[in-house]
C-alpha cells in the first residue's frame, strides 16, 4: 500500500515536471518521420550533399560571403535595424509577447534536434525574416535573422552575433552550423 | 418583570453578536482558497504561475519589474509615491489608514481582500484604498506597507515609509494577485 502510494507521488511529480513542455507532432519529429532525419535521409545531410553545406557553397557562408555576414552587411544586422530586434523592439519580443513563448500553451512553431535527432530547443518564427530560439527548458537564448535565400544568421538575446547560422537543407528544415562553417548535428524541423 | 427584560436583552445582544460573526464569516467564505478550489493556486493552475506562464514574470516581462523599467519604480518616476505625492499614504489622507479608519480591517464597516501564505492560511489583510493604490496590513491588523499600480496587471509593494520593497503582485488572470519576490520568484503568498 505504502509502495503504491509512492510510486503514485512519484508519477504526478513527474507528470508536473513535464506538464508544460509542448508535444512534439509527427510531421516534426524525425524519430517518426525518417525524411526528417539527417542520418537517414542523405539529401538534408551536409555531410553528404555539398550544396547544402557552406564549406562547398560560399552563397551561405558568411565567413566567405560578405552579403550574408552582419558585420559587413548593415542591412542585416539587428543592432542597426529595431524592427528584427526583439531586445529593442517588444513587439517581437517572447517576454513581452507570451504567444512566441513555448511554454504557453497554444503556442505552435518548430523544433531543434541534436544529431540523435532529441529535441534540444523550440524555434518561433515571429516574421519572415525573424525566428526566436529557445532552448530545452523553455528559457529565450537568441533569435535568427534572414540573411539571404536559404540561411539565417543566430544573434544572442541582445542582438550580438554568436557567428553561428542556419542554412536550409533544401527541402523542410534548416541544419545548425557554427562559425567556423562545420556543422553542429544540430537541425530545425 | 425586571427579569423578563434582562433576559429580552440578553437575547437580543447575542443575536446581534452572532449575525455579524457570521456576516463575517460569510464575507470571508468568498476569499477562502480553503472552502472554493478554484481560489487555490495549488488546486487550480490556472492561477498558479509555475503552471501558467503568462502569469509568470520570469517568462512574462509585461509584469516584471526587473526586467522591465515602465513598471520598475526605480526607473519610472510616475509610479513611484516617493515622487509622485498622490500615491504616498504619508502625503495623502484618503490613502493612509491611519486617518481613514474605514481603511482598518477592524473597522466594522470593511471590505477587502485577504493574504493567504502557500498553505492557504491567512497571513495579512489587504483593502482598497483608490484605483491605484491598496493598503496592507498584517494579520493582527497592523499596517505595514501599501502597494502602488504599475500597469493593468501589477502592483509594486513599498513599506509605510514609502520604500519599494522589491517585492510585486501579478494578477492571476481570474480572481486574485500573487506576490513575488525581489528576484522574480513567487513567494507562495496570494491575495483573494
Amino acid at each position: 500500500m505504502n509502495k503504491n502510494l509512492r510510486l503514485a507521488i512519484f508519477c504526478l511529480l513527474a507528470l508536473n515536471k513535464v506538464s508544460w513542455s509542448q508535444g512534439l507532432d509527427c510531421k516534426h519529429d524525425p524519430k517518426c518521420d525518417n525524411n526528417l532525419s539527417p542520418t537517414l535521409n542523405a539529401k538534408i545531410n551536409p555531410d553528404k550533399n555539398s550544396n547544402i553545406n557552406p564549406k562547398f557553397n560560399w552563397n551561405i557562408n558568411p565567413s566567405h560571403n560578405n552579403d550574408v555576414n552582419p558585420s559587413f552587411n548593415s542591412t542585416i544586422n539587428p543592432l542597426n535595424h529595431f524592427e528584427f530586434n526583439p531586445d529593442v523592439n517588444k513587439n517581437l519580443n517572447p517576454m513581452f509577447h507570451n504567444e512566441y513563448h513555448p511554454k504557453n500553451p497554444s503556442w505552435k512553431g518548430l523544433y531543434l534536434f541534436n544529431k540523435n535527432d532529441e529535441v534540444v530547443g523550440y524555434v518561433s518564427v515571429a516574421t519572415q525574416v525573424l525566428m526566436l530560439c529557445f532552448d530545452s527548458q523553455g528559457e529565450w537564448t537568441g533569435f535568427f535573422v534572414k540573411a539571404g535565400n536559404g540561411i539565417y544568421n543566430h544573434f544572442d538575446t541582445k542582438g550580438e552575433w554568436s557567428g553561428k547560422y542556419l542554412c536550409f537543407d533544401s527541402n523542410i528544415g534548416y541544419n545548425l552550423f557554427d562559425k567556423d562553417g562545420n556543422w553542429t548535428g544540430q537541425h530545425i524541423k | 418583570m425586571r427579569k423578563l427584560v434582562l433576559s429580552g436583552l440578553s437575547a437580543f445582544f447575542l443575536l446581534c453578536t452572532s449575525s455579524s460573526f457570521s456576516q463575517q464569516y460569510v464575507v470571508f467564505k468568498r476569499h477562502d482558497p480553503k472552502k472554493d478550489s478554484n481560489l487555490n493556486p495549488f488546486m487550480n493552475s490556472r492561477i498558479n504561475p509555475d503552471s501558467n506562464s503568462s502569469i509568470n514574470p520570469a517568462y512574462n516581462w509585461n509584469v516584471n519589474p526587473i526586467r522591465n523599467n515602465e513598471v520598475n519604480p526605480f526607473s519610472n518616476s510616475l509610479i513611484n509615491p516617493g515622487n509622485n505625492m498622490e500615491l504616498n499614504p504619508k502625503s495623502n489622507d484618503i490613502l493612509n489608514p491611519g486617518v481613514m479608519k474605514s481603511l482598518l480591517p477592524a473597522s466594522p464597516t470593511w471590505d477587502g481582500l485577504y493574504l493567504f501564505n502557500g498553505d492557504n492560511e491567512m497571513l495579512g489583510y489587504v483593502s482598497r484604498a483608490t484605483q491605484n493604490v491598496m493598503v496592507s496590513f498584517d494579520n493582527s491588523g497592523s499596517w505595514n506597507g501599501f502597494f502602488v499600480r504599475a500597469n493593468s496587471s501589477m502592483y509594486n509593494f513599498f513599506n509605510t515609509a514609502g520604500v519599494w520593497t522589491g517585492m510585486f503582485l501579478v494578477y492571476d488572470n481570474s480572481a486574485g494577485f500573487n506576490l513575488f519576490d525581489k528576484t522574480g520568484k513567487w513567494t507562495g503568498m496570494h491575495v483573494k
